[in-house]
């Protein structure tokens, strides 16, 4: 009798590793329209939500495209961490620190006013890179589990600017919990659609130098030996260390870029909620992207695209802000699953026959 | 989109060439939308601008919402655009911290109408009105010190800025002026809306000595741990005695739709005008108290005839003199404070324990 086996896949090709991937967003797609359904909205309803106004309606393109401007940047950087299998779950707290960074340069006028903005960006990086660096600091001289410091480190973080905000930073105008409005010369420019700022050139250079750096650079190479095998890595002459703490602490700065954008381009202050509701996101992108930086880019702006179809859900059929989190979940399940199937192969078995 | 394209540059040079011509705004056919601070069922700030937007809907039609819009800007724009690419004419939200996300979009688009509740800014067609809420609160604090007996009153309040402490301010003086040498204990929460701190603020209020407790927060959680205690508690935005039926004294409530619906009315006909920041008074009955209870009869007709005063435009919550906590005359013996001056409040008055901070 033929019986069906499953046996471990050797190497599964590119376009076979891409169709899996699709067939695993097609999936998600399907359950969670199923799930839409069933919580009251039509066949045209999803069509015109989802497509017409997220991608075909201006209002709804300006915000997809503004939502996505650090998303990018949080998915890069959790892709970026993953090429070393760091696991960063701290983009928040990284973003944190980026934005409060710069708006420490805003507040206390570092620098000459003309570069002033190139120096909050960079005091961004700065910001961001030391709170990831620290965690990979920490894994490679004290062995401390990234998953853990780096979460741990979003509280710190998030911690230290409620500190400054209802502190040092606090307007003095009103005493509302918000620092002060940047001088128009230390905000970036919109481009005249919409909200869309010039934030998006850094997301999407940032998207190209990843790419470059891990495809075509030397530090990427050392990068996918030290992920295939740290020990093997090492003993070939890959300072296994350096390289993770390089890919880490670029990850982090990602991530405070991400937060540069924000008080920057959008909200041209630090307020109390610019760094909430990024990590989930910033996962599930890195790994929608498979961790492929122009991946990021796509995989980033649908998540946006689905944000902002989740705010017209909320307003117009009722349904809580929790059914955009369920279909990202559903979502990245579905590619989960489907990934099974590149490690592993179904066949039927072949039976020998043994001789009596 | 090319043609689209050229009618807002079109636009934007006529708002250019002209910014006076654009006063007032006509909308035919309202369609609004409401953006809440909180959920819409928060039993305090939200959910008296929720009423106010079920009157409208009564009006009007459907009415959709979005709640828990927090106070940052591009999270009130990206609400604000959702309503107007779906075809939103009417946007009115509610709260203080939305006020420069409101601005920037009153001048985006200047053929809508806008108006915030609470907030600051304004615009030919962006209206922030406000409730006189400091004649509720006096009524509410004549009311609190007829009931006390240790003659100290605790309040919470969100932050200090000026339309807050009117609050309290007039909360003490009436406390004062029924039961002269009642101070009241002040606590700032630093937020609009916390629960868990609020009751703790309410139980350590009550420790300290305080027997009335009253909330100028966005949650009737403070009168809770006031009623478990037995004590006495003033709510506040909507009617809170539910929260608190054997102890409460009142609440000072709002009744936003009274000022939201001859707006709206306004628009329609074309003869809607943005006022500015304007203050509706408990003559139009935007601000009131709820009902009295637990304290004299004769207690609430000297209240009641205050109210009928205040009314008529015959009282004045801010008549001097007026001393603030360093014995300073802040307002003198025969003068009243400007509009302008009391947008400007940066004190709390002499019978007031505690900080601004």
């Amino acid at each position: 009798m033929p019986r069906l086996i499953l046996s471990p896949r050797l190497a599964a090709s590119r376009r076979f590793t891409f169709l899996v991937l699709l067939g695993g967003i097609l999936a998600g797609l399907v359950v969670s329209g199923g799930f839409l359904l069933t919580q009251g909205m039509g066949l045209s309803d999803l069509a015109s939500q989802f497509v017409g106004y997220t991608f075909g309606n201006p209002a709804g393109l300006d915000q997809t495209l503004t939502r996505s401007i650090p998303l990018i940047l949080v998915g890069l950087s959790v892709a970026v961490c993953l090429k070393v299998k760091f696991w960063n779950i701290g983009v928040e707290g990284q973003l944190w620190a980026g934005a409060m960074a710069a708006t420490a340069v805003s507040l206390y006028h570092i620098g000459p006013e003309a570069v002033r903005l190139w120096v909050m960006c960079i005091a961004a990086l700065l910001g961001g890179g030391l709170w990831c660096g620290v965690c990979a600091l920490a894994r490679i001289r004290l062995r401390a589990n990234e998953v853990v410091t780096t979460l741990l480190m979003n509280y710190v973080a998030y911690m230290l600017a409620q500190q400054l905000l209802y502190g040092a930073w606090r307007n003095p105008q009103d005493s509302f919990p918000v620092s002060k409005v940047f001088a128009p010369g230390e905000t970036l420019a919109l481009l005249g659609f919409g909200h869309v700022h010039a934030g998006i050139f850094f997301s999407l250079g940032a998207a190209l130098f990843c790419w470059w750096l891990c495809g075509f650079a030397r530090v990427g190479y050392m990068a996918k030996a030290v992920a295939a095998n740290p020990a093997a890595a090492r003993a070939v002459g890959v300072p296994a260390g350096a390289v993770v703490l390089l890919m880490a602490t670029l990850g982090g700065a990602l991530s405070g870029l991400a937060g540069f954008t924000i008080v920057c381009g959008e909200e041209h202050r630090l307020t109390q909620f610019v760094g909430n509701d990024f990590i989930f996101p910033s996962i599930v992108i890195a790994y929608l992207a498979r961790s492929n930086p122009l991946g990021v880019v796509v995989a980033a702006i649908a998540i946006a695209a689905l944000y902002t179809a989740g705010d017209s859900l909320k307003a117009f059929y009722q349904l809580p802000g929790a059914t955009v989190l369920t279909i990202e979940a559903i979502l990245l399940l579905c590619v989960c699953c489907a990934e099974f199937w590149l490690r592993y192969q179904l066949g039927w078995a072949k039976s020998t026959k043994v001789a009596p | 989109m090319k043609l689209t394209k050229l009618a807002g540059l079109a636009l934007a040079a006529l708002v250019a060439a002209a910014p006076a011509a654009q006063a007032q705004v006509k909308i035919p056919k309202p369609k609004i939308a409401f953006i809440f601070l909180g959920t819409a069922t928060d039993g305090g700030w939200s959910q008296s601008q929720d009423t106010a937007r079920l009157a409208l809907a009564k009006a009007y039609g459907k009415v959709p919402f979005v709640e828990n819009v927090p106070e940052q800007t591009d999270k009130v724009e990206q609400a604000v655009d959702l309503f107007i690419s779906h075809g939103g004419n009417v946007i009115i939200a509610g709260s203080y911290g939305y006020s420069d996300a409101m601005a920037a979009e009153a001048k985006a688009h200047p053929n809508l109408a806008f108006i915030n509740m609470a907030g600051i800014s304004s615009a030919p067609n962006l209206e922030s009105p406000y409730p006189k809420t400091y004649q509720g609160w006096y009524l509410a604090g004549m009311a609190a010190g007829y009931a006390t007996k240790s003659k100290q009153l605790g309040m919470m309040l969100g932050f200090p800025i000026p339309d807050v402490l009117w609050d309290i301010n007039s909360f003490a003086l009436g406390a004062q002026a029924t039961n002269p040498g009642t101070i009241v204990h002040v606590a700032f929460v630093n937020s609009w809306s916390d629960p868990v701190k609020e009751a703790q603020i309410s139980q350590a209020m009550i420790q300290q000595g305080a027997d009335v407790i009253a909330t100028d927060m966005d949650s009737p959680a403070a009168l809770v741990v006031a009623e478990k205690a037995g004590k006495y508690s003033v709510g506040y935005q909507v009617d809170m005695g539910k929260s608190a039926p054997n102890g409460i004294l009142t609440s000072v409530v709002f009744h936003w739709e009274k000022e939201l619906l001859p707006a709206v009315a306004a628009m329609k006909a074309g003869t809607w005008k943005s006022q500015g920041t304007p203050l509706y008074g408990i003559d139009t009955g935007v601000v009131d108290i709820a009902p009295l209870e637990h304290i004299p009869a004769d207690d609430i007709a000297k209240i009641e005839a205050v109210r009928q005063k205040m009314i008529a435009g015959k009282f004045d919550v801010w008549a001097g003199p007026i001393k603030d906590q360093s014995g300073k005359v802040e307002v003198p013996a025969g003068s009243a404070p400007t509009i302008d001056q009391l947008w400007n409040m940066n004190y709390l008055v002499s019978n007031v324990k505690g900080s601004m901070k």
